[in-house]
């Protein structure tokens, strides 16, 4: 298997080259036949790779050629698949093909078809290649290509002035993120002398084994966060998603939902022994995921078009995310990431299904009762809004459920239980705005113009990937089931071990015997079985209790810079460690899975008795609560105050920057020195007399001045 | 005295990639006399293509050998396997580029003709390649040129064509009379011909602080000139605007990549292999020529609106950035970009990678010239406007052709200036590695302004249809080649270190 890893990317950087070279030309209408089977191969071959890595349990590494060989910055591009890759490719692919599926009906008889099924594919392969990268700068060139994918389909319909101004939005607000991500990656390679992952002195193994400085670290950790707050639309840089939504909506399935918007969670996920030391840098992600997660929510429940809300609800899933990652909840993160993919992808395409259906209207306020025009569109999308409100048994459930566990017994943070309250206001409000927008989609009377509006479900193209991705929506959930202890966390656990970095095959090949007892107290998930009974008796009892005692336990293991190898350390942070992430106290999960339903069906209940019953009035609870709703309505005023904060001076700045240094000193400058080179290459051109007589004097006087000074200079002829 | 006759046999085995071309250019001579004219086109271009790929495949069995044979005269070594692939396919892709030009335009020329002389210049260049003695050199030079002096008058109703070749004629044997000279001076100081034995005789006697004989200073200076001439260094590069302006189309593409090729092996074989000893005193005069040579070319080149001049200008630059390689060279042996870049010798391998990046995107942009004199359009710049909107693919081969040019990432341009720039940092020169990056922004000048032509003037005139299949098929193999063997550099790079297998024998002896 390993030697057919690099077919997975390359199937759609194929399908991209010829729809972008024949797709005008010859496949016109049929770009999509070479496009969709070309994503469906990469598929299956993730399917193989995923097999295969369940079965031998070791990482697939392909080693394809050396890029930079630059005295010690070596930059090899190596693909390389672990649980995590793994995991990655079969949601970029599953979601990725069903998208496919889901544009030829969607895109049909748009002027830009092929380019649209040109420029998907190519989406696929960078996203591809970015979970595959085995080094940070491989990653970094990815991370790029899928933000140029992102801008080119965000500005798809680039007459349309909206969307192409979203998408210089999109990628310059990414540039403040990749900014600090590359300024990460130099810091990485200044620290480590390396910028691959993996073997022996990989990132990874070095972190584990303590190089580089706590501050180093902290920096370092930050602006790969930086970076991750660009990508995944984090606070304060998540302004450019909802914009994001002027893209064709297949496009906001998958990439401002499924896949790409979750590359800044994988990546700190995949750099977790960056992260693990620095508490500071992890209390940063935690304080940003829980405010995005609650802000994002706030905004959702007022704005009134369908994709918005849809929008925004990612925003505050990536945050769930987020602040998952920032507790240490390293696989819950994970996992809210694939289930999210699968029902947020879903609602997409299902808001997708609606505007198609309604004539390209996008207002919620002027829909309603679309169930009886559009049943296979509403019963998914219900789905998809049970998952996304977290409700029993739906995959949205498990995996929030998880998260907010995860925080709450977090022996990393500190603020943990603060996070996890946040996280249950955040959740109820998630299913408040969502049943707001099912009940008022789907719901209640037509608020819209039935003599000239008339609702259809959509084609067969467009349905049947909705149903297939129901399934997953759906079920998804259970490969996390029972909570902590699920296939998947079985399957996960090997990546967020200490010493998998040493042990992965690095570029110096396998090696089996990594620094696995030093790095033992910076890590989550740390050896289970020996030493933990004690621990896993007190836990049963007193979980959060537990929790703190390990949060000094790992706190104790991180200040021992130089000892941390040292066998006390070790079995003080193992210790705490083991016991929780494996065995949360039955009663923990019982009451927070309770807690978790109560408050999503409590936010489906408000949502009803606002927009179904009537009992409450949504516009008089706004009118009462005037400015609180204007300020959600107008997004907390964010791109107001970056307008006033950023844009406008920077606009200042760079109108004096043109007229004063631009004109006046580099263009006099330049066009001084052109004009100057221009003068002397008109002189020296008569040179060339075409006068052949001309051209062997000029010979030899060049060779006579040639022997001459050389002659005198350097022989002892002329002393 | 009786005669000593030690014999041995040759190994014949070794020069099979020669003998490939030689027996090449005999069967064209044969297929010219006895193939229906009709089927020339067919069947001639066929034989050609299939006789230079015969000899690429066959060089494929020499990768890792390090032998001579004919008493010294030839070798095959990494050295000869690197350049003999540069030239082997700049001459599939000048048969390709050439084929089409030669049966339909400037009046029909004999082309059972041209594939002769081609195939005889793209045998004397090999032989320069795997040349081990200042005679093999010289008659290999002089092999090429003169079959190269004849295709530049190719074109022979144009007067300009053989105003060009004659020119060149004229300069080439006033320049192959100096080189002689040079050698016969080197010769008559060490005693003999042989490079090994050059070197070896040298490194006995050169060393300290002591002045050079000025005999032996003399015929390095002569050698200079002589190269330099071929290669196409200021001052002493008269010759090509003319001749590469004169000249059809494909064979200036030709000209501007073999004959300079053969140059630069030659400076190789006499310079680094012969004349290593006296690296000190070439070094700097290298330096100094690659300076002029890279500042004059690309000044000059920005007052040129005929594209073909502007190419020949652009030519004279590269022969600077690829002397600048060769003055990086630093005879201290080692392992080149390989493992543990930074110890080794990298200029040689920096300048072999030049020649081959050359090869593809210079050969491509006057094939891409070429094939707009197929739709009847001319070879000034406006001659190029608006041709993104009529020709989208093109414009799009010709763009990349010129953004390598210039050195622009990830096209190999920019890596073949980048392995040059770092072999001339690591060789001290830090104001040569300077002036390549200041004069290839002055570069930017007029390979953009081509660009900018193309994509935003407005077309003229209606362009002629045309089938030029083969050619298309070229084109489109130089521009992929110019984007994949720039991203996949490392295998080319490691190929080109092995040059450093010509120099075992002399290292051996100079207990280097």
């Amino acid at each position: 298997m390993a030697n057919l890893l690099f077919l997975i990317p390359l199937l759609p950087l194929a399908a991209f080259v010829v729809n972008i070279l024949a797709g005008r030309g010859y496949l016109r209408d049929r770009a999509h036949l070479v496009a969709a089977p070309a994503v469906f191969g990469s598929w299956l071959l993730s399917i193989a790779a995923f097999v295969d890595i369940a079965r031998n349990d070791h990482p697939l590494r392909q080693h394809l050629f050396r890029w930079i060989p630059s005295g010690s910055f070596d930059v090899e591009v190596s693909l390389f698949v672990d649980q995590l890759t793994a995991v990655m490719l079969l949601v970029v692919t599953t979601v990725g093909f069903l998208v496919h599926v889901y544009s030829t009906g969607y895109m049909h008889g748009d002027g830009g078809y092929y380019r649209f099924f040109a420029y998907l594919p190519l989406f696929v392969f960078s996203m591809l290649m970015l979970v595959l990268a085995d080094n940070l700068l491989l990653l970094f060139v990815f991370w790029e290509a899928v933000g140029l994918c992102s801008f080119l389909l965000i500005g798809f319909w680039y007459k349309r002035r909206a969307a192409g101004n979203a998408a210089k939005k999109a990628f310059i607000v990414n540039r403040i993120g990749d900014l600090g991500f590359g300024l990460g990656i130099m810091l990485t390679f200044w620290t480590f002398d390396t910028i691959n992952f993996w073997g022996e002195e990989g990132i990874f193994a070095q972190a584990e084994r303590g190089v580089g400085g706590d501050g180093t670290m902290t920096a370092i950790a930050l602006l790969l966060f930086l970076g991750a707050c660009g990508k995944s639309a984090q606070f304060p840089l998540h302004v450019w998603l909802p914009d994001a939504m002027e893209g064709p909506t297949p496009v906001s399935a998958l990439i401002h939902a499924a896949t790409m918007v979750t590359a800044g969670i994988y990546m700190v996920a995949r750099s977790h022994t960056l992260f693990e030391r620095s508490e500071t840098a992890l209390l940063v992600v935690a304080i940003v995921g829980a405010f995005t997660a609650l802000m994002a929510a706030t905004i959702a429940i007022a704005q009134n078009d369908i994709k918005r809300v849809v929008a925004y609800s990612t925003v505050s899933q990536l945050g769930f995310m987020a602040f998952a990652l920032g507790t240490g909840a390293w696989i819950a993160a994970i996992f809210h990431l694939m289930t999210h993919a699968f029902f947020k992808g879903l609602l997409f395409l299902g808001c997708g299904s609606v505007i198609h259906g309604m004539h390209e209207e996008q207002n919620i306020q002027r829909m309603g009762n679309l169930r009886k025009y559009m049943p296979i569109t509403f019963w998914t999308f219900l789905v998809a809004a049970l998952a996304n409100a977290g409700v029993v048994p739906l995959a949205g459930f498990w995996s929030k459920d998880e998260i907010i566990v995860g925080s709450w017994i977090s022996e990393y943070q500190p603020i943990g239980k603060i996070v996890a309250i946040v996280g249950l206001g955040a959740a109820f409000l998630t299913s408040l705005y969502m049943f707001r927008l099912v009940f008022l989609t789907f719901f209640t009377r037509e608020r819209f113009d039935t003599a000239t509006v008339h609702p259809h479900e959509s084609p067969r193209s467009m349905a049947l990937p909705l149903v297939l991705l129901a399934v997953p929506a759906a079920l998804i959930g259970f490969v996390g089931f029972p909570p902590e202890d699920g296939p998947l966390h079985h399957f996960l656990e090997p990546v967020f071990e200490s010493g998998a970095a040493a042990e992965a095959p690095g570029p110096e090949g396998p090696n089996a015997e990594g620094g696995t007892e030093a790095a033992a107290p910076y890590t989550l998930l740390a050896q289970d079985g020996a030493g933990t009974p004690a621990g896993e008796a007190g836990a049963d009892d007193h979980g959060a209790e537990e929790g703190d005692h390990g949060a000094e336990g790992a706190g104790a293991g991180a200040a021992a810079d130089e000892e941390h190898g040292e066998e006390d350390g070790a079995a003080l942070g193992g210790e705490a460690h083991g016991e929780e992430a494996h065995h949360v106290s039955t009663a923990t999960t019982l009451t927070f899975g309770a807690l978790s339903t109560l408050v999503a069906l409590g936010g489906i209940a408000a949502a009803y008795l606002a927009y179904v019953a009537g009992v409450i009035n949504p516009v008089a609870v706004a009118a009462r609560f005037r400015p609180l709703y204007q300020f959600f309505l107008n997004k907390w005023y964010f791109d107001e105050l970056y307008d006033r904060l950023f844009v406008q001076p920077s606009r200042g700045l760079a109108m004096l920057f043109w007229r004063v240094v631009d004109i006046g000193i580099i263009d006099a400058t330049v066009n001084g020195i052109a004009v100057g080179i221009g003068a002397i290459s008109q002189r020296l051109r008569h040179v060339q007399t075409g006068l052949v007589a001309n051209y062997a004097l000029a010979i030899a006087l060049g060779m006579v001045v040639l022997v001459g000074t050389y002659l005198t200079l350097y022989s002892d002829l002329f002393r | 005295m009786p005669l000593d006759l030690n014999l041995e046999t040759p190994d014949l085995w070794l020069a099979l990639p020669q003998f490939i071309v030689f027996g090449l250019a005999i069967a064209l001579l044969f297929g010219d006399a006895f193939v229906a004219r009709t089927r020339h086109f067919v069947w001639l271009t066929g034989l050609s293509l299939v006789g230079y790929l015969a000899a690429l495949v066959a060089l494929v069995g020499q990768a890792n050998e390090n032998a001579t044979t004919f008493y010294g005269l030839f070798r095959a070594d990494g050295l000869t396997v690197f350049l003999s692939v540069i030239i082997l396919s700049a001459a599939v892709l000048t048969v390709m580029v050439s084929a089409s030009y030669v049966e339909r335009l400037e009046g029909r020329m004999p082309i059972g003709e041209f594939y002769v002389l081609l195939a005889f210049s793209v045998l004397g260049a090999m032989l320069v390649a795997a040349a081990g003695d200042l005679v093999m050199v010289f008659v290999g030079i002089e092999l090429s040129s003169l079959a190269t002096y004849v295709l530049a008058a190719f074109a022979k109703r144009r007067l300009t064509s053989v105003e060009g070749a004659l020119k060149y004629f004229l300069l080439g044997i006033f320049a192959s009379a100096i080189l002689a000279y040079g050698m016969a001076w080197v010769y008559g100081v060490t005693g003999s011909t042989d490079l090994d034995a050059i070197a070896r005789s040298l490194a006995a006697s050169v060393g300290g602080d002591e002045f050079l004989d000025p005999a032996l200073l003399l015929g390095l200076l002569l050698l200079t000139v002589g190269l330099g001439f071929k290669m196409a260094a200021v001052p002493f590069h008269f010759w090509t605007p003319d001749a590469y302006d004169g000249a059809p189309t494909p064979v200036t593409a030709f000209m501007s990549v073999v004959p300079k090729a053969a140059a630069f092996a030659a400076t190789v074989r006499i310079f680094v292999q012969a004349l290593g000893p006296l690296r000190d005193e070439w070094v700097t005069l290298l330096s100094v020529l690659a300076l002029l040579t890279m500042a004059f070319g690309n000044i000059v080149a920005i007052s040129q609106r005929n594209v073909k001049r502007m190419l020949a200008y652009s030519s004279i630059a590269h022969t600077g950035y690829m002397l600048v390689g060769l003055a990086a060279y630093q005879a201290t042996g080692g392992t080149g970009f390989g493992a543990g870049a930074g110890d080794g010798d990298q200029g040689v391998s920096s300048l072999l990678y030049y020649i081959l990046a050359y090869n593809f995107m210079n050969i491509g942009a006057f094939a891409v010239v070429t094939w707009l004199q197929h739709r009847g359009r001319g070879l000034t710049l406006d001659d190029f406007g608006g041709l993104a909107t009529t020709h989208p693919l093109a414009a799009a081969a010709m763009a990349v052709f010129m953004v390598s040019l210039m050195g622009v990432p990830p096209l190999i341009g920019f890596y073949a200036k980048y392995y040059v720039i770092l072999a001339a940092i690591d060789a001290d020169l830090l104001w040569l590695a300077v002036a390549v990056v200041v004069l290839s922004a002055v570069s930017a000048f007029y390979y953009l302004r081509l660009v900018a032509v193309m994509y935003f003037n407005e077309p003229e005139g209606q362009p002629r249809q045309a089938d030029t299949r083969l050619l298309d098929v070229g084109i489109a193999g130089m521009v992929i080649a110019t984007i994949a063997l720039g991203l996949f550099s490392t295998p080319i790079i490691d190929l080109a270190d092995k040059w450093e297998s010509a120099l075992t024998v002399a290292g051996q002896v100079a207990g280097r």
